[in-house]
Order: structure tokens, then sequence, then C-alpha cells
């Protein structure tokens, strides 16, 4: 099987050459494991340090936001025949032993598309990011009928099923919620998997602001009511 | 403010604008940018805002009409409804725009993707 590792990157010089050594490539039953960075309009020295590490680029000339990199990367996954596609953070907030728990799943296609989820254990995650998430999740589930305890989770992963099925349309972070759409009306089977998340001041601060949850929920209504 | 009898100064500026608006009118059909039924159908529209501006009660029928009391409040309204419109179309406007841009930047980024591995082979 082949395995793509998809990490959307937009100004992330800091962390991401650390996150790209992290990632192990040899995993049960995967023949081959490629690393896909999309850089999504970084003006900082991302592009170079995924261009001198042995990754596959794509560079997106305009930044366009995250679900903008995450489309790009399924596009490039269904041309060029991957089997399984993991979403990976950027910012060093995922733990590289959690994508095989994420994997595994699917390997053994119990399921198309599985979430690791940050809040079954919610060790060292900060209140307020708690109650974002949460908040999100109601929504979610209003917009989309499909309840998740993790809507803004950063690690999933898809079976080739699930890439040739779910087409992104949303630009930013809502594209975290449109994921659930997806899952839904393509009757995707969906599996949650507790994942553990780094939190650092760095991680934290490139996050998702509470404040941010208003421009998602009129992104989100647009995507669910107007969207052609 | 009230000059010459009961001339509203609102008046006069609403029929300046109007005459500019006309004015525009009449260059982008001297331009050829308007045909001739165009050129008439925006006179007929500028020119009665005037008319309507200065014969007091005129819109009152049209109220009565849709079933309102005064011209001034179905003006209003009608107003209200026709800027909600008009945010609803930009609405769904941008939203398709930032679509298509993405779209442009994604086929350019495949692209150049596959030129970056063939020069590896």
């Amino acid at each position: 099987m082949k395995l793509g590792i998809l990490i959307p990157a937009y100004n992330e010089e800091k962390t991401l050459s650390t996150v790209i050594k992290s990632i192990p490539k040899k995993y049960p039953k995967i023949d081959q494991t490629e690393i896909i960075v999309v850089s999504d309009g970084s003006i900082d020295k991302t592009t170079e340090i995924a261009r001198k590490a042995k990754v596959i680029l794509i560079e997106h000339d305009l930044n366009r936001g995250l679900g903008g990199a995450l489309g790009t990367g399924f596009e490039y996954a269904r041309r060029n025949d991957f089997d399984l596609l993991l979403t990976f953070d950027a910012d060093g907030q995922h733990n590289q032993d959690d994508i095989w728990p994420v994997l595994k799943p699917l390997v053994q296609k119990k399921a198309d598309v599985v979430i690791g989820s940050r809040l079954k254990k919610t060790d060292g995650m900060p209140w307020y990011r708690i109650v974002g998430i949460w908040g999100l999740n109601l929504i979610t589930f209003m917009f989309f009928w499909v309840w998740t305890t993790d809507s803004q989770s950063g690690l999933r992963a898809f079976n080739r099923k699930a890439i040739e099925k779910i087409d992104i349309q949303t630009n930013k972070m809502e594209v975290s919620s449109e994921f659930f759409y997806e899952i839904g009306r393509k009757n995707l089977r969906l599996l949650e998997v507790p994942i553990t998340s780094i939190y650092t001041k760095y991680s934290l601060e490139k996050g998702q602001k509470n404040i941010n949850g208003f421009r998602i929920i009129s992104k989100l209504i647009y995507r669910r009511f107007f969207s052609k | 403010m009230h000059i010459f009898g009961g001339l509203a100064l609102i008046k006069i500026f609403f029929t300046i604008f109007a005459v500019f608006a006309w004015s525009r009118v009449f260059i982008r059909f001297q331009a050829k940018d308007l045909n001739i039924k165009e050129f008439i159908f925006w006179s007929l529209v500028w020119g009665a805002m005037i008319v309507l501006v200065f014969i007091p009660g005129k819109t009152n029928f049209l109220a009565k009409m849709v079933g309102m009391e005064r011209g001034n409040d179905a003006m209003f309204f009608l107003g209200i409804v026709a800027l909600f419109y008009a945010t609803y179309r930009l609405y769904v406007k941008i939203n398709e725009q930032e679509k298509e841009i993405t779209r442009l930047v994604r086929a350019l980024a495949l692209k150049n993707a596959k030129k970056s591995t063939r020069k590896r082979k």
C-alpha cells in the first residue's frame, strides 16, 4: 500500500524540519511512504526547508488557508494513486507515536476515515481550548448531523475510497468541520482514536482563537446551504 | 432647512445627484457601452426620481397599493429589501470567487509539482 503523509504548512520554518524528521516512514503492510508538504504561500523559509528535506513539495503561489492546502494535497493523492492519506500538522502539536494507531483501523479495513481525537484524554489542554472545540463539535453536529469528539483535529487518516469521495470546497479552518459533512453525506465509516497533543506556546499561538468561531459558522452556513 | 419657500436642501442635493447619475448614463451611451433602449430606460429611471422628489405625496398611492400608509415608509422598506438582496448577491459572488482563486492556485501548484518530480528523476 502507498501512504501519503500530508503536511499543510504556512510559515512554519520554526517547526517544519523537526516535524518532517520525526515522522517514521515504515509501517506494517505499507510498502511506500511519501511525505507531501503543501507550502501555502509561505513567505518565510518553509519552502526552502521542505525542498532540502526529501519530500514532495507542492507550492501555492498565494495563501489560500488550511482548506485550500488540504484540498491540493487530496487532489495530488487522487492523481498519484495513493491508497492512504494522513494529515499531520506542521506546528509540532502531534506526536509521531499516534500515527500508527490512526492508520491501523484503515489497514485492517475497519473504517474509511479515522480521526485522532485530542478530547478523549485532555491532559495539558487549556480549558478555553476545550470549550472552543466543544462549541465547534456542537456546530458541526447541528449543520452536518455527524457527532465527533474533536471536530478540529489535524491528525486524520483516509483510505482510497475516502480520498476519492471527499470534495473539499472551503478555504480556511472551517475545512475541519467540512470533512464531517463529506463523511456524513458520502456514507463513509468514521472511527475515532485517542491521541495526545503537545501544547507549546508556539502551537497555541499558531492555533485558532475562539473568536474565529463566528467566521467559521458563517462559512459553514455557506457550505451547507448556498454552495454550488 | 428650507429655502425658496418649502424647497428642502435635500431635494436640491438629490436633483444634482440624479443629474450627475444621468450624465454618466449619457457618457456611456455616447461611448456606445449602452444601446438606445438601455439609455431610454435609465433616462426614465432618473427622470422619474426627480419628478417623485418634487411632487408631494406622489408615492402615497403606490404605498397604499402594497398596504402601507406613507410613501416614505414604502421607500425605506423597499430600500432595505434591495440592500439585503445586494448583500446576499455579493456574499455568494465573493464566496464563489474565493473558490475559483483556490482552484487556479491549486492547478498551478500541481502542474509545478509534477515538473519538479520529473527533474529529480
